[in-house]
């Protein structure tokens, strides 16, 4: 897993949150560093198996215990692209992490997640 | 829930099988809304919060016919959309004849909890539109 936020403020007015490898046994947490809106995720799912995102608005994340606030699907051997026109806001910052499993649990083998997270900080 | 309206238009061009409209969906699942049918490809979910102007609210969409209404069943899709607002989430898979999420049955439920969890209903009502394609 590698996660890097690409600050475009100054240019386009949003930043990117990137995320090569998203990862069912550990959180990312806070990687907005605060609070914002998120207008578009795109995720390229390699793993033959559907896998679901779990996006909290939280800066801290227990994983398998914590309830998403989001849970987007991403088809196995797919690509899929969730699209908000007018953005949902997050007031504390955004936290995730990835499973084969619906609901709040983890776990299961992910072969590789990409994500694109587009958003705008406050 | 209240005031369901499920249509089924059988668009030739687009394949928009279904629109199920919910005026007041709430803690109590709405089951059972397409029946059974294989290859329900879920596009678009339109969710009205704007009489809640302040509280944020919780839309579950279960792949189920009866989904149990104290939260006990993992969801599938859980969509949060902030008070006073209107917000449409689009969700298309790569080859754009699919969906984001394939289901062979639709119930609703919306709180205010996140996740699986909750059974806190919204204050005033929340209506839920979602477009659903035939991907039989």
């Amino acid at each position: 897993m590698a996660t890097y936020a690409s600050n475009q403020t100054t240019s386009i007015g949003a930043d990117i949150i990137y995320d090569s490898g998203v990862v069912s046994t550990a959180a990312v947490e806070n990687v907005t560093g605060g609070s914002g809106t998120w207008y578009t995720i795109f995720m390229k799912n390699t793993d033959a198996e559907l896998v679901y995102l779990h996006l909290h608005d939280a800066t801290t994340l227990d994983a398998g215990n914590d309830e998403p606030n989001w849970i987007l699907q991403c088809p196995g051997s797919d690509s899929v692209c969730w699209t908000v026109p007018d953005g949902v806001t997050f007031s504390n910052g955004l936290s995730y992490t990835a499973s084969t499993s619906a609901g709040k649990t983890v776990g299961g083998t992910i072969a590789t997640l990409t994500m694109w997270i587009v958003i705008k900080r406050d | 829930m209240a005031s369901t309206f499920i249509v089924k238009r059988e668009n030739a061009v687009s394949h928009i099988a279904y629109e199920v409209v919910d005026t007041d969906v709430d803690e109590v699942s709405n089951n059972d809304l397409t029946g059974t049918v294989t290859g329900l490809g879920l596009v678009m979910y339109e969710i009205d919060n704007t009489l809640n102007t302040s509280t944020a609210v919780h839309l579950k969409v279960y792949d189920g016919a009866d989904p149990a209404d104290d939260g006990s069943d993992a969801v599938p899709t859980c969509l949060r959309v902030q008070g006073g607002v209107k917000r449409q989430f689009i969700g298309l898979n790569a080859s754009a004849a699919a969906a984001s999420a394939t289901h062979t049955n639709l119930s609703l439920r919306c709180v205010t909890e996140p996740g699986s969890a909750g059974t806190t209903a919204p204050t005033a009502a929340v209506t839920a539109r979602i477009l659903i394609k035939d991907m039989s």
